[in-house]
């Protein structure tokens, strides 16, 4: 790949990498050298894509475990001192607990929530992503959303 | 749309905005990986090539100063990307993948039903970590594994590479088979020849004659004469085996095989023992004392026994074997000490480890597209982990054969005065170590019987 091709594919997908990156680390700093790793390994691959979106899809695998690597290394994920509980000042549910929620799923179904709600990507695209069944992937939506309303409770259950 | 996913959608406005920066330092690490490296002006040239010149001849000194053996050991682990998790297990975090492996294991070991008994860690992490390296998806943090496909390379070529055929030594012989079974799957021999690669053997076979194609392909690999287990499978499904094969000579430096007196709940008796040290002549070894048990860990030659004695009066089934075993591996230190070790032999065939193994089965779904056409997509769940096994320490050494069916120590200068008496004379567990790293764990509650 060339630089000038590169830099092309950098500013059509740098967004899209950085939100993955940042729901999975939920820190600024490490998202940001998650991003660039990801591009690196993404400009050193030799791989021949088929199509646009099997170039896409590859840099989001790449990218998802990148960010799983660098989860490893900083062990915990960091507090979210955003949540200050269930409900927000107008009387709805807070999405700084409902993403704090979404980090109490298992590996899996967080996952496909990162992708289906940061990278708004469909279910086709996540089964293709994550190498499992369309329909799969669809299940495991349900599973998760399912187990989110058991977690947050209330007239969510 | 339901209010949980319009919730879930807006949570993507908590992330913030790519920073201005990142376009900086993207372009600096792209500069620097297609920067053309500018020749080295001559002076430095000239102390580069004394010090490479320096290095060398000192690393030749030091090579000659090595013995044959150590020569091997370096030989051996140096190139392997595992090699911390054989040689220096002080790194907590390759040192899980052994730590995992007995932990899952040891309930079995703990169960008041299981009495004189054998398994093998590191053949579960090899199945495993071969099932694992040739799926798609699979929760390698549940088996302690780092890089499947990196760790099954990694283990098959630390114990095949230098001690395949050396009689009278070691030696150590490890394969994996990977199997389809059941005409269900549509095969691809491009991508099983992609991933057959080095490491793993791949067939497809009918259930009916995959027994027979497994135990041939172990014969023929590594001489393993144990017979592929009879795994029940109740639909058609992926099959993977580990397979590990030792053996270890007793080094003739002043240990003594002698036939001791041996206490046992039933009454007394004797029983053929490796004695360790003569009361007169204390040696130093490593020791660790937990809550209601002993660890300590005696050489064989390139092999290690670590035993794990419970207190006088504790229950054999009472200790903590994960607890044990790590606390050794960190903790231990090197203490003067004395006494034996009774010989024995456990065989134990079809070991079904399903139950044990319960909560790791129902939490792992496996997707085998890499060995699978495009357009098919099977979701498998292991159902069943069955091992067979066979380890005998005896005047010769320690000798095993496992297979599994899938589905570190030092401080300087005595800490204590006298020397501890470590006579084994009850029910006891004895890991036979590599590196530290558990190949067999045995459990003998009825020694010498």
């Amino acid at each position: 790949m060339t630089k000038e091709m590169f830099s092309e594919k950098y500013l059509t997908y740098k967004v899209m990498v950085f939100q993955i990156s940042y729901a999975y680390l939920r820190n600024i700093e490490d998202a940001e050298e998650a991003t660039l790793d990801s591009f690196m390994k993404f400009y050193k691959s030799t791989k021949k894509f088929q199509s646009v979106n099997h170039e896409k899809n590859y840099l989001i695998r790449v990218t998802i475990n990148t960010a799983k690597d660098y989860l490893k290394k900083i062990k915990a994920l960091p507090l979210n001192e955003e949540v200050h509980g269930v409900y927000d000042d107008n009387g709805e549910l807070d999405k700084h607990y409902v993403w704090a929620v979404v980090d109490e799923l298992e590996g899996k179904y967080k996952d496909v929530i990162y992708l289906r709600y940061t990278a708004d990507l469909p279910y086709k695209d996540i089964a293709s992503i994550l190498k499992i069944s369309e329909a799969l992937a669809r299940k495991y939506h349900e599973i998760a959303i399912k187990t989110l309303r058991e977690l947050i409770g209330g007239n969510y259950a | 749309m339901p209010e949980l996913e319009k919730k879930l959608h807006e949570t993507k406005t908590l992330i913030p905005e790519v920073p201005q920066r990142l376009d900086i330092k993207m372009e600096e690490r792209i500069d620097g990986a297609t920067k053309v490296k500018r020749p080295l002006n001559l002076r430095f040239r000239f102390v580069l090539a004394t010090a490479i010149v320096a290095c060398v001849a000192l690393s030749a000194t030091t090579i000659a100063l090595f013995s044959h053996t150590q020569k091997e050991q370096q030989q051996l682990f140096h190139k392997l990307p595992q090699s911390k998790v054989l040689m220096n297990l002080d790194d907590d975090l390759v040192n899980r993948t052994a730590i995992k492996a007995v932990e899952k294991l040891s309930p079995f070991l703990t169960d008041e039903k299981a009495e004189d008994t054998v398994l093998s860690p590191a053949t579960y992490s090899l199945a495993m970590a071969g099932l694992s390296a040739v799926s798609d998806n699979f929760n390698n943090d549940a088996f302690g594994l780092i890089n499947a496909e990196e760790d099954v390379k990694a283990l098959l070529e630390a114990w095949n590479f230098k001690f395949k055929n050396y009689t009278g030594e070691t030696f150590f012989r490890s394969a994996v088979l990977h199997q389809q079974v059941g005409p269900t799957y549509a095969f691809d021999k491009s991508k099983q020849e992609a991933v057959s690669d080095h490491y793993i053997s791949t067939m497809v076979s009918s259930h009916e004659s995959y027994r027979k194609d497994a135990d041939k392909f172990f014969d023929k690999k590594i001489g393993l004469k144990l017979k592929v287990p009879d795994l029940n499978l109740k639909s058609d499904g992926v099959v993977t085996y580990g397979v590990l094969k030792m053996k270890d000579y007793v080094a003739n430096d002043g240990l003594f095989h002698r036939h001791m007196p041996f206490t046992f709940k039933s009454g007394l008796g004797t029983a053929d023992s490796y004695v360790f040290a003569v009361r007169e002549d204390p040696k130093k070894v490593a020791y660790y004392r937990g809550g209601n048990y002993e660890v300590f860990k005696v050489n064989i030659r390139n092999t290690d026994l670590m035993i794990v004695l419970p207190n006088e009066e504790v229950n054999i089934n009472h200790v903590n074997i994960t607890e044990a075993y790590t606390n050794f591996v960190n903790e231990a230190e090197l203490v003067p000490a004395f006494g034996y070790v009774p010989f024995f032999h456990n065989k134990v065939e079809g070991l079904n480890l399903t139950d044990t193994l319960e909560n790791v089965i129902t939490h792992n779904e496996i997707y085998m597209s890499k060995l699978l056409k495009d357009d098919v997509y099977n979701d498998l769940v292991i159902d069943a982990v069955v091992q067979s096994n066979d380890f005998e320490f005896n005047k010769y050494g320690v000798a095993g054969e496992s297979m599994t069916a899938v589905s570190g120590c030092t401080s300087t200068g005595p800490l204590y005065d006298e020397p501890i008496d470590l006579s084994v004379n009850r029910p006891f567990y004895a890991f036979s170590l590599k590196d530290k790293y558990p190949i067999f764990i045995n459990k003998v509650s009825k020694p010498g019987a």
